[in-house]
Order: C-alpha cells, then structure tokens, then sequence
C-alpha cells in the first residue's frame, strides 16, 4: 500500500538522479519537482561500494593508449619500451621520461592515474611538462592525484635509474565538482546528503610523513615509524600510511611512541577529531586516541578500516594518536591511518581532503521545488523520511512555503530541543500551531507525514500518530518545497525520500506510508 | 561566485563587517540578507611550535597577524563596499576550498 501511495504523490523525490546543479525529482518527470542544487565547492561521500570519493563529472579519457595495448603514440626516452600491454622502463639516471604532448590544458583541473605493476629499483612520477604532479613512487601499486594544470604535456618520468613497468595511466578532466549533489552510502542505503560547511583544519590529512605530524617518543619507546603508501585507503587507492608505534617493551606511563597535530583554533568552542584507521594484520590493537579536548580514549583499532571520531569542547590544540605502557597499548602496535580531519563542529562531517592548507566544503543548498499546480494550499501532506546528522541543539527546517517566504510556510523542523521533531503553520509571520514529538534518536531515519487541512493537521511519525491540532487556518499561495530556504535555519541532513500531496491521506494512509 | 580573503585587525571588526549582512528575525535567529560563505580563518601557523613528548607547548607557534576571514560570494562579482581594502592576496594562501 506504501508503494501505491508514493505514486499518488503530486512531487515525489528519492535518491536517485542528479544533474550539475539540481536534484531530480521522479515525479514529476518534467523538471517541476527537481530541486535547484549549489555548493560552490567539492565535496565528498561513500559511494554504493563503500569507498570515500570525491564527487565529480569527468571527462572521457585524455591519454591516448593508456593501456599500452600497441606500441605507439607515445614518446620513449632511453630505456623506455612498450610490450605485453604495459610500459616496461630499464632506464639510467634521472629525469628519463616517455610522455604524451599536449593533454592538459593550463588552468583546467585534471584526475590522473597510474599504475606500477612491476618494481625492481628507482623511482617513477607523473609530471606535467617535467612539473611535479604524483610526486615519486617506489613500489607496485595504483597512485591517484588531483591537480590544476600549469603545462601541457604529460611525462612519466623515471630516477634513480628506475626498473619496472607502469600500466594503465589516465588523464579525466574534472568538468565540475562544486556544484554536485551527494548519494551518501554511509548507512549501506543511499540518501541525498545535505551538510553544512565546514573546514579540515589538518594541513595534510593524508601523508602523515609530514613535517605538520609530530612524532615524538619518550622512555623505551620509539618514535613511530611512518611508511607513506603502504595499503590500500578506504578511498580505494594506494595512499594510506603504515604507522608502527613500537614501546620496546616499556609498561610505564613514561612509556609512549605518539603521532601528534597542532591546529590554531578556538578555545572553549566545539570541534570534533577524526581519523580513519585499521590494523595491518590480523591483530586487533588498543590505541590512544586523544581529540582536541586533551581527554585519552582508548580505542580498539581491528584489520577493517573504521572511521574514529571524537567531539569535545577544545583545550588543548591537538589531535593525538599513541600508544602507552599504562594505556592498555600492545608492545608493538602496526596499524594504517587515513584521513585525517579537526573540524569546528560537535559531530563529524563528510571527509574534506588537504595537501598543505586547510580546506573547506561549503554548504549544500537544495530548493525551489514544485508550483503551485504541483502543491495544494488548502489541503495536503508532506512526508519525508530523513535523519539528522546530529542532535546539536540547532533548528533545522524544511517545507513548504509561498514563495520561500518563512512566514508563510508549512513546515517540519528538528527542534533546538533535545530531540525534537516539530511540525507547525506559519501565517502572516505567527504560528498558527505546533505540534511536537520528541523521538529517542533524531539521528535514526524516521518516517514523517505532516497532514494540513484547515482545522484538521496531524504529525505522524514511524506508523503513529504523535499529534493532531484541530483548530488553524492553511496558508493561501503555496508553491515551493525546499530544505534550505529559511535563513539561519537551513536543513541539514540525510533524506531518503520526499513527496507531497495534494489532498489530506486517511488515517490508515497515513499509518501505512510512515509504518517502518 | 568570487573567493576573497580578507584581513582584519581583530575578530571584532570582521564580526562588525560580516554582522550587516544578516537580519533578525522574529524568533531572534541571524537571517542571512546576502548569500556568502564566511570562514572564520582566526590565524595561521606561520611558525611551527616546539612541544614536549606530551604534547605541551615548549615554544609557541609564530602567527599571522590580524584576524583572517575568507568569504565565498555567491551573488557577487566584486567585494561588497567597505571591504575592499581589506582583501589581501597572500603568495601561499594557507587555506583553499576543496
């Protein structure tokens, strides 16, 4: 019955479709129900296999014979070949290149990748016009690389007397990522993701070999020891970091081998620490991982990448990762991390990647849904089933509105309260009512149906009714839906489903479409 | 849209400049009046700090000075008045959009 009631929908939205700059509602299929999308930055998500990724439009592939299927198209230095679908170097000295000339275009962002499928010495790097882009890679593997162009030939470039193949080198321009809306795969089910903005205040969130990571040491204990592009990231390439923290024994509190990094940041304001890291092999280890507010958490890192992330009110202007003798650590503990993120927020938001400078995700803004043919003023329902991404104490609000004007409005909000899922009619800028509900966990995806019809208006929620007002008035001129049109008070969160209807649904309807 | 990056004396007198562009609405929320990102940067670490093996600073970091403030406009193709000569163009701008 839930089904036929998703079709009786006049605008009906679920995670599915997208385009540069809107979000696609099913119905209608005319464009009048889509949302109008903007950012105005990249951004991130798990996508449906469980891989963090940039979202991004792409172009079709730049590098011709990538693969080295023949032996053409390319330039050879010295030492360079191209045999059995792949490019084989046996190269001496330095700066001995095979190259492509003009594949990029100077000031267009490109994704490059390649693969070293065979390793005996050197180092090989991919290079535009000579220009540093991959920076040098020793080991087989597949190294992917974001950058803006500033030559235009493409060089892979060998040192160090390199010996091995490469395969499989790609160049996409990336023709948009600002303005992309996101299917997160988080919860293993997608739903469109609307976060606010926020910024990754680690400089390099990923090559923990930086000088930005202090590695210290005290007692027994060594400091640790780093090796970059060491196993396969939760972004599905080569680029996580081994991290041995090694006590030689030590058992004391004098004892620990630690990973630290500073940020300059605020005092008393929130922020949240995370980290994604995993063991290297079958042990699962006890670590400790210590978030901005100087508290030790000891936490248990296992052979499967898992996101840490801890919220405190700030005090100490660090993040740090250790192991200790009277901290529960083994004596050597060999682990992978990733990823990386400080973020002045209480809860952790989708990762924001660095290289040398902090970096910042904007908000995502998704409105201006649906007419007034597709919205009913005088009767009707909006459901939703959505989550929170945290119970921060913020209004969160949604709705229906004539015009986007927020005091004439039909709305849903989570509550500044704890919890709380409110539903209420704005007119001529006054609350005609409001109904409230408070849920166990705002963060868990709940069905809401709001049902409007003059002096008949009830809030149901997971198969019940939580609440009814039987006096009010409907707002006249309905005719937009949006999650971000009310100011200060913009929605963020995770929505699987949206639709509106054009008459007030029955009871049972109503019990039927919100029943999980 | 346009990303300029500022330079305050303080966090009172970008507080003072970003403050006009918000209303105040019936129930006291900030009601943005212009779409713009602004991203409180505070400082940056030009320095590094020494700490010792807890973590404790031995020798503080060396900062920017001023109070640092990037803004995405969204509507704009130039600096609103009364913030123009406050834009700064750093040669390493130690913060970018990703």
């Amino acid at each position: 019955m839930a089904d036929n009631l998703l079709e009786k929908a006049s605008i009906l939205l679920t995670p599915t479709a997208y385009n540069d700059g809107s979000m696609l509602s099913v119905k209608p299929e005319n464009g009048d129900g889509d949302f109008t999308f903007s950012r105005g930055s990249a951004a991130t998500r798990v996508n449906a296999q469980g891989l963090v990724e940039n979202v991004q439009i792409l172009s079709s592939e730049l590098v011709t014979n990538g693969d080295f299927a023949i032996d053409s198209d390319w330039n050879k230095g010295t030492g360079w070949s191209i045999a059995n679908g792949k490019a084989v170097a046996n190269t001496t000295g330095n700066f001995v290149n095979l190259y492509q000339n003009s594949v990029f275009v100077v000031g267009k962002t490109y994704k490059t990748t390649f693969t070293i499928v065979d390793y005996t010495q050197g180092k090989v790097r991919l290079t535009e016009g000579g220009v540093n882009v991959s920076g040098y890679q020793n080991a087989v593997g597949t190294y992917t690389t974001y950058f803006t162009a500033s030559q235009t030939a493409l060089y892979m470039q060998g040192s160090e007397s390199f010996i091995g193949s490469i395969d499989n080198v790609s160049v996409k321009e990336i023709t948009d990522d600002t303005d992309l809306p996101r299917i997160d795969y988080t919860d293993g089910c997608g739903s469109w993701l609307l976060e606010p903005q926020s910024t990754n205040l680690i400089t390099y969130s990923e090559d923990i070999s930086d000088s930005s990571w202090l590695k210290t040491s005290s007692g027994t204990a060594s400091i640790p020891a780093i090796t970059s592009n060491y196993s396969i990231s939760p972004d599905g390439t080569l680029n996580a970091s081994r991290v041995v923290f090694d006590l030689n024994g030590g058992t004391t509190s004098s004892d620990f081998s630690q990973l630290q990094h500073n940020i300059s940041s605020t005092i008393g304001l929130s922020y949240t620490s995370s980290v994604y890291m995993k063991s290297n092999n079958d042990s699962t280890y006890n670590l400790t991982f210590i978030p901005v507010s100087g508290s030790t958490n000891i936490v248990e890192v296992t052979p499967q990448w898992k996101r840490f992330d801890l919220s405190a009110v700030l005090s100490s202007s660090n993040m740090r990762i250790r192991t200790r003798g009277s901290e529960s650590s083994g004596d050597v503990t060999d682990i992978s991390i990733w990823g990386a993120q400080i973020e002045q927020q209480s809860y952790a938001t989708s990762y924001i990647p660095t290289n040398g400078a902090i970096a910042t995700r904007l908000a995502d803004v998704a409105n201006n849904s649906g007419n007034s043919t597709l919205i009913n003023s005088t009767e009707g329902v909006l459901y939703v089933e959505i989550a929170a991404l945290a119970d921060d104490g913020t209004n969160r609000i949604f709705g229906l509105s004539n015009n986007s004007n927020f005091s004439e409005s039909i709305i849903l909000r989570y509550s500044s309260l704890s919890n709380r899922i409110s539903a209420q009619v704005r007119k001529s800028g006054s609350y005609e009512f409001t109904i409230n509900y408070d849920s166990t966990d705002v963060t868990a995806f709940s069905k809401i149906a709001f049902k409007y019809k003059q002096n008949d208006f009830a809030l149901w929620v997971n198969g019940i009714e939580v609440g009814v007002a039987s006096s009010g008035d409907v707002i006249s001129g309905l005719d937009t839906l949006g999650f971000s049109w009310v100011g200060g008070n913009i929605f963020y969160g995770k929505a699987k489903a949206l639709a509106v209807y054009k008459e007030a649904l029955t009871d049972a309807q109503l019990q039927s479409l919100t029943t999980i | 849209m346009i990303h300029k990056r500022y330079t305050f004396t303080d966090k009172a007198q970008a507080d003072s400049k970003i403050e006009k562009f918000f209303d105040i609405d019936e129930e006291g929320n900030k009601i943005p009046n212009e779409r713009a990102a602004f991203i409180y940067l505070d400082k940056f670490v030009l320095v590094k700090g020494e700490y010792d093996e807890e973590g404790v600073e031995i020798v503080a970091p060396t900062y920017s000075e001023g109070y640092a403030l990037d803004v995405v406009w969204h509507n704009l193709e130039e600096s609103p008045y009364g913030w123009k000569s406050y834009e700064t163009e750093p040669d390493n701008p130690l913060h970018k959009l990703y």
